[in-house]
This record gives C-alpha cells, structure tokens and sequence, in this order.
C-alpha cells in the first residue's frame, strides 16, 4: 500500500477513536448529571435516604465522576460492564446472550439488504418510467417514511393474524440451537429490511442512470458486447462505490433500528434490553448497550470510509506518480 | 413563498393527493377530541370487544373506546413533531450564519459537538437521554432538536461562508453596514430557500422518532391515547382484534408518508431534489 493513502486511511481510525472517546465520555457526563438520581429511581421516590446512600456506596457512584469513568471504561474495555441496578447481576452475563441474537439479525439483514438493493435499483434503472420501475420506485417512496413498528405491525397482522404463517413474537429460546428457530427472524429481519432497502435502491437507481447514460458504456455496446456482458461489467461495478456510503448510513441505522424491532416482536436482543433498561432506568445496562451500539456505528462508518478510499482509482492513480 | 413555487409543487397528481391527506390527518389529530364519542379513558365495556354501532372500532385492552382514544391520539405526535422541527430551526439558523460569518473559536466549538452527535445513532441519544432524565415530552423535544440541528446549522454555515464571498456582501461590508443588517438583507434570504427544502424531511424525522419513543412507552404516559402507545398496548390482543393496531398504525403512516412525498415535490420545484 501507497504512503499517502495509509496516511489517510491512519487518520480516519484515530478521527474514529477519538469520536469514540468523545462519545463515551458524553453518554457517561449525561448519566451523570442529568437531574435524577439513579439510585433514588431504582428504589423508588419514597425511599429511605440511608438505603438510597447504601446503594450509591455498593454501586460506586459516591466516588468522584472523574474516577467513575475510568473505572467504568477500563472494566467496559475487557468485557466487565459492572452491575445491572435492579437486579445486581452483572451486566454482560444479562446481554452476551442476547448479542447473539442481535447480530443474527443485522448481519441476515446486511447480508440480503446489499444484493437485493443492486438488483432492484440497476433493474429500476433500466426500465426507467415504465412498469418495473413504477412497481419498485413507488414502493420505496413509501416505506422510507414508516417507523419501524408500523412496518413490524402491519407485517404481524398480515403474516400472523390473517395468514398464520408465522408466529406474532419472536421469543428465542436460549437452550435451543438458533438454527432450529430460524422462522422466528423472518418477520424482523423483514421489517429491517423495510426501512433501509428504499434508500439504498434509489441511491443505486440513481447511479445506475448516470452510468448507463454514460458514453463509455455507449461505447461498450457499439462494440457489440452482450447486453448482460455490459451490466455485469460495466455498470453494475461503477454503481458500486457512490453507493457504499448509503449502505454504511443504513446498516449504521440497522445498528439503531433493533431497538424498536426487537420490542416489536418481543425478541430478546440488545436492542430490546435497551429500552427496557430506559424504562427501568437500570444506568449500567443502558450505559454498556450504548457503548456498543455506538462503537458498532462508528467502526463501520469507519471501514465504509476505508473501503470509499481503497476503492477510488483516482488515488491509485497519484500514488503511481509517486 | 411564491404562487410559481406553490403551482409547481401541486402540479403532480401524487403531490395534490399527499396535501389532502396531510390536511385530513392535521384536521383529525386537532379537531378529533372535539368529535369523540367517549372520553379516552372512560371503560366502556369488556376488553377487546368486537366492532358494534356503538363502539365503531371496538375497545381496547381495558375496555375503553378504540375509536374515541384514536380521535384523542394524534395531537402529541402531531404537536411534538411540529414543535421540535421548529425550534431545531430556529437554534440552528442563527448559529449558522454566525459561524459561516464570523467563523472563530465558537465556529469550532460548534462543529466538534456537531461531529459527537453524528456519530451518535438517533434514537440511541434519545433512549440515554430519557433514561437520565426520566421520559418527560419537554424532553423528547429538546431531544429531537439536538439532533436535528447539527444538520441544519451545517447547512446553513456552508451556504453562508459561500455567500459571504460573493461581491455584493464584501460592498455591504465596505460601505459600512451593520452585522445584523447584512444578516438579515443579504444572508437570511439566501439560506432561506434551501432550508425549507428540507424541512419536510426533518419533520417526517420527527414523526418517526416520536411516534417510536411513543410506542416504546416513552412518549406521552397511560391512560393518555397515543397512536405509538395505542399499537404497544393493545399488542396481545391484536389477533382478536386487529383494528385496534391497524388504524393508528395506518395514520401514523398516512401522516409520514404524506408529508415525505409533499415536501420531495416543494425540494424538487426549488431545485433541490436531495438533502445534502
């Protein structure tokens, strides 16, 4: 690899590490001094001063923020998230299973949400303003405007209430393999599919216009090279890297959209442990999801930014003067 | 706005019919209460009771009135949403043209708190945020205005630090001219039509945020009727009775998806067919 774009690609990890830091920093100060005491909310508002004290000490939080923090990251760094308020179980012990779940379904919905999104959007493109492009265009209009749960209800009434072909929750059984439970990540992972493929498929709908209007693929065909030829060699890679961007903005968005999605089918993931330790104020847990929901989000804007600088000729180019 | 701008954004079918429909779903969520048959929180009847000429879309999980709770519950939604686009706006504007004139050490203050709550996913900030403070509606709107007004304020601060350079702002400056009246005279206009080309998109933003903070428990509090809180509820009964999810789950999409195709229609007579 070249000197400049190591360079560049240098700078963008440490820039993502200090966002990071940033980040932590912020989400813990918010927790911190936010008016409301987590301590006094775990116990209730009628709660005895000396218990609400006695639970601050056991938690740690009567030490200074500055050391809280620390403590807080360098446990958070090896895998030791602290305690869980309510419950005092320790907070990894409740969510390590439950990761599981949530990465089998963001990585089920990446994985089908990249080719999907090239097929529908190149065929959109070439059949521009006439029928297949109407029955994909109009669509993605109108799901890139719904919540997550509105996609997830109409998809249960639809699927389990009228049809009943699969059930309303998903409830994964840790003692089962997930492979035996496969049915039960159809629904969500159709839902995740549904907020994040219209943006995708019009992004690639619209590069793909502008290559096929493009004189060198004119060229192409007047040298009489196979229309499926040209698709699969010309267009389809020159819709690639404008597009990487939108993908990264969507599975960062994937990243956020478990949260409702998981509450919607009441699958057990990160995403619904995190709303549910809102709603208990269990500071720990939020602070621990957060961190890795973060941390997943700026890693692949990250490796989306790497992979927009590897992939452009331009630079390849430069570092071959140098 | 000018009557060229308003006949180029109706002159398409699809946007006529997304202006009704956003005018219905306005006209329901403020005026609805006032038609209700029932109060939102008087138990009816027995829970999850099919629809009947008395209760025309049944009652719901305690009992109460479905079709009543449904006219009670888009005035949050509509209100928060409204209300927190606004002020996003009216937070970021002023910085951005301040920034982009005057640049300086609050310039860079401003984009590195900028870049902190981009790199935050949305609804994430909003769940730490209202797990800190406790859930609370003056909340979510501080909340969404947080996060709309990073991308707003860097819009604003780029148009701004372009028009600053233009010929007729240096004159303004040579002959004299007071900073407001240049922001005001020269600026202002100039940032306004990019703005609100992108207004639409930010409020369908914020329907979305609230309606899911909503449906996730934190919006408005039982007994109130909430159409996000309506759909979660009800959720065990939505075998019986599928009515009570579909309708508010069917205005919260008829709303977003109205003012998503609207506002792409004004952008695009504006010249501006995609958020920067």
């Amino acid at each position: 690899m070249n000197k400049p774009l190591l360079q560049l690609l240098l700078t963008r990890i440490v820039l993502a590490f200090v966002t990071l830091f940033a980040v932590s920093v912020v989400v813990f100060t918010a927790t911190q001094y936010l008016p409301g005491d987590p301590a006094r909310a775990a116990l209730g508002a009628k709660a005895d001063p000396s218990a609400v004290e006695a639970l601050r000490r056991e938690f740690g939080m009567d030490r200074p923020a500055v050391v809280q923090y620390f403590s807080w990251i360098e446990g958070a760094l090896t895998g030791d998230f602290g305690r869980s308020i309510p419950s005092g179980r320790p907070v990894w012990e409740a969510i390590g299973p439950r990761a599981v779940n949530t990465m089998v379904l963001t990585v089920t919905s990446l994985l089908l949400l990249i080719p999907l999104s090239f097929v529908l959007g190149i065929v959109a493109a070439i059949y521009k303003d006439r029928l297949a492009d109407h029955l994909i265009s109009v669509p993605t209009i109108v799901t890139v405007a719904l919540p997550e749960f509105v996609i997830g209800t109409v998809l249960i009434v639809l699927f389990a209430v009228y049809l009943r072909w699969l059930p309303p929750v998903s409830l994964i059984n840790d003692s089962l393999p997930l492979s035996s439970q496969s049915s039960l990540f159809i629904l969500p992972v159709l839902t995740l599919l549904g907020t994040t493929l219209a943006q995708v498929v019009r992004m690639v709908r619209a590069v793909a216009l502008e290559v096929l209007s493009a004189e060198y693929i004119y060229m192409v065909r007047l040298r009489g090279i196979s229309p499926a030829r040209v698709l699969i060699w010309h267009v389809l890679p020159n819709t690639i890297t404008p597009t990487i961007q939108t993908i990264a903005l969507n599975a960062a968005w994937l990243a956020g959209g478990v949260v409702v999605t998981e509450s919607v089918f009441q699958l057990p993931g990160i995403g619904s442990a995190l709303s549910d330790a809102v709603i208990n104020r269990d500071m720990p847990t939020v602070l621990a999801i957060t961190l890795i929901i973060t941390a997943t989000y700026v890693l692949i804007n990250l490796v989306s930014e790497a992979l927009i600088l590897l992939l452009n000729p331009r630079l390849r180019v430069a570092s071959g003067k140098n | 706005m000018s009557t060229s701008v308003l006949r180029l954004t109706l002159a398409k079918p699809a946007a006529r019919i997304a202006l009704v429909l956003v005018l219905i779903i306005v006209a329901l969520a403020t005026l609805g209460p006032y038609f209700s048959p029932y109060a939102f929180d008087e138990i009816v009847g027995a829970p999850f009771a099919p629809i009947t000429q008395e209760h025309w879309l049944g009652t719901d999980f305690l009992g109460r009135d479905t079709f009543s709770r449904f006219l009670y519950g888009g005035r949050t939604v509509l209100v928060v949403a409204l209300s927190a686009t606004v002020a996003a706006y009216i937070v970021a504007v002023p910085l951005g043209i301040y920034s982009g004139l005057r640049r300086g050490p609050l310039d860079v203050v401003l984009i590195a708190i900028s870049d902190v709550i981009y790199a935050l996913p949305p609804a994430i900030f909003l769940l730490v945020l209202l797990a800190s403070t406790g859930p609370s509606l003056p909340t979510v709107i501080v909340g969404i205005v947080i996060l709309h007004s990073p991308r707003i304020f860097r819009i604003v601060r780029l148009i701004t630090m372009d028009i600053s350079k233009n010929e007729y702002v240096e004159a303004a400056f040579a002959r004299g001219e007071s900073w407001t009246a240049i922001c005001f005279l020269d600026i202002l206009p100039n940032v306004l039509t990019p703005v609100t080309a992108d207004f639409g998109v930010r409020l369908c933003g914020s329907i979305i945020l609230y309606a899911s903070l909503s449906y996730l428990g934190l919006g408005l509090p039982p007994p109130a009727a909430d159409w996000g809180l309506m759909i979660s509820e009800n959720r065990i009964g939505i075998t019986i009775s599928p009515w009570i999810a579909i309708a508010p789950a069917l205005a919260i999409a008829v709303f977003s998806v109205a003012v998503n195709v609207l506002t792409d229609s004004f952008a695009r007579s504006v010249g501006r067919s995609k958020e920067i």
